[in-house]
């Protein structure tokens, strides 16, 4: 699957910069973001106040080759993102009136609904069943799903599980070498990221939550593969009511379930 | 002397996601993590012999938590991390009460409710007036919790597409560096359920975007606040439901985004 790399870059710079001229170089680049293809890495160097191996430096860091490179995928990916301006010419704010408000307002309720009557409720018992027996667990996953699930890893904390989320790609490899059986990875995937796993550690327990009936190519590398729900709607909706949900069956694990039968 | 009003547990899980600076940093995180419990009854060479790393490094690395020695981290950080097991029996009460499928429910209609007061309570014509301020802002800074700037990161793939510079900056370093560099032309919004960028000192960073007069935005789920510390300022969800909020921060986060893409001519 083709890497947006301007999507990329953007979120990496969010999460990840390293030092002042970083940053520096990070607002250049996003001000000057519709030209780059044409701004040169001396008339950066000159903007951002950085030597150009400075830049050079960063740019490797998130993954390119070189500037050029930088700049071809940057800007190419740039170029697709640029709206049809034209499509809603004359077509005044006050246009998008209620009614469509309305509409994105009913998709996601049905969103909710779709994910609430499709869930399967023994995979996630399951899920939960693994994650209290485990060691110690890290997410792994894009940064929106790590969010969503930041509420289960403090739950997991909570009863003496350490849940490990790191999104500096460089700390994720390096601690994930340290994983030992016991050890348990969850991935939660996008819909949109169907990328070779490039980080498993075989000594661990790899599992893969999914919430999309979309097939990874991928998928056959996983300890076990988790489908919680059958949507194909707002994911990222469907994934935080998942991680919620998750979080009253890893409870119910460790406590005991209902009607005042508590194990601890 | 009173201590610090830091949570060192949240700060430290918050360097952990997204600020670890060295394979000896990473190595410290990780046996504290996984002693969080005990951790004040491990002594700095104990804590050394355990991670392998000097005494050096573990001194290096709880600088930076604010106004602490070792053992005040160590002190502070088991105890705030004891603050988060309320939650255990808050859970084990509801579980007393309910079967897991009655809190799954609530859980499910709670967030439709969120959404559905979003919807009713939403005042369009202010949301119109916020997106006219985005469009016509120099720049545009999005500040709040991680989760809320990661549901509106969208926002800003759309808005840098739209010739609007857009940041997000989520390491607390580089989000102070890039505020030195705001003026009045540029505008912040703040995403925040209690009505204030509560973020390690918050209020400072508050303070100062105040002293730049640039412009600002809240988008908060409280009504009892003070409004006129903001331009404007959006509802969503409800003062209730104030942990389901972040299904309505997506409903936001679409209508605006199509709002931006309708431009007046």
């Amino acid at each position: 699957m083709e890497i947006n790399y301007y999507n990329d870059f953007i979120l990496k710079t969010s999460n990840d910069l390293q030092s002042d001229n970083e940053i520096v170089i990070t607002q250049k680049i996003i001000k000057n973001i519709n030209h780059i293809f044409s701004l040169s890495l001396t008339e950066l160097s000159t903007q951002s106040y950085s030597s150009p191996a400075t830049i050079i430096r960063f740019i490797k860091r998130l993954g390119f080759e070189s500037y050029t490179d930088f700049r071809q995928k940057v800007s190419s990916s740039y170029i697709q993102s640029i709206p049809n301006e034209v499509a809603n010419r004359g077509k005044s704010k006050r246009s998008l009136n209620i009614l469509k408000v309305k509409k994105f307002y009913e998709e996601k309720v049905h969103c909710l609904e779709s994910t609430y009557n499709h869930l399967n409720i023994s995979a996630l018992k399951d899920l939960a069943n693994q994650l209290v027996q485990a060691r110690s667990v890290t997410l792994l996953g894009d940064y929106h799903s790590l969010e969503i699930f930041y509420l289960l890893s403090i739950t997991l904390n909570m009863y003496n599980i350490p849940c490990y989320i790191f999104k500096q790609k460089e700390v994720l490899l390096e601690h994930l070498h340290t994983r030992k059986e016991g050890d348990l990875v969850l991935h939660t995937l996008s819909k949109m990221a169907n990328q070779h796993p490039y980080i498993f550690n075989k000594v661990a327990k790899n599992v893969l939550i999914k919430v999309s009936n979309k097939f990874f190519d991928y998928e056959h590398y996983y300890d076990k593969v988790y489908k919680v729900v059958d949507n194909e709607e707002d994911e990222y909706l469907s994934l935080q009511l998942i991680g919620n949900i998750i979080v009253y069956f890893i409870s119910a694990e460790i406590l005991g379930e209902s009607n005042g039968q508590t194990k601890v | 002397m009173d201590r610090p009003k830091y949570d060192y547990y949240s700060i430290f899980l918050e360097l952990m996601k997204n600020d670890v600076k060295s394979k000896n940093e990473l190595k410290i995180i990780q046996v504290i993590f996984e002693n969080a419990e005990t951790l004040n009854t491990i002594d700095i060479t104990t804590l050394s012999k355990l991670s392998g790393c000097s005494i050096a490094s573990i001194s290096r690395f709880v600088k930076r938590f604010p106004q602490c020695t070792y053992k005040e981290f160590t002190h502070y950080f088991v105890h705030d991390f004891n603050k988060y097991k309320y939650a255990k029996s808050t859970h084990k009460e509801l579980l007393k009460e309910n079967k897991v499928e009655t809190l799954i429910k609530k859980e499910y209609i709670g967030a439709k409710r969120n959404l559905e007061t979003t919807f009713t309570d939403l005042d369009f014509n202010q949301l119109v007036e916020v997106t006219e301020m985005i469009r016509t802002a120099n720049s545009v800074t999005l500040i709040g919790a991680n989760h809320s700037l990661e549901i509106f990161s969208k926002l800003q793939l759309k808005l840098i597409s739209h010739k609007i510079p857009t940041y997000i900056f989520k390491q607390r370093n580089s989000l102070e560096m890039h505020l030195r560099t705001l003026n009045s032309d540029d505008l912040v919004i703040f995403i925040s359920v209690e009505g204030r960028y509560q973020g390690r000192d918050g209020d400072v960073i508050f303070e100062y975007i105040k002293e730049i007069e640039a412009k600002t935005v809240l988008f908060t789920q409280t009504r009892r606040i003070e409004t006129e510390d903001y331009d404007k300022v959006i509802y969503y969800g409800n003062d209730l439901d104030v942990n389901l909020g972040y299904y309505s921060l997506i409903l936001l986060n679409d209508i605006i985004e199509e709002l931006i893409s309708y431009k007046d001519f």
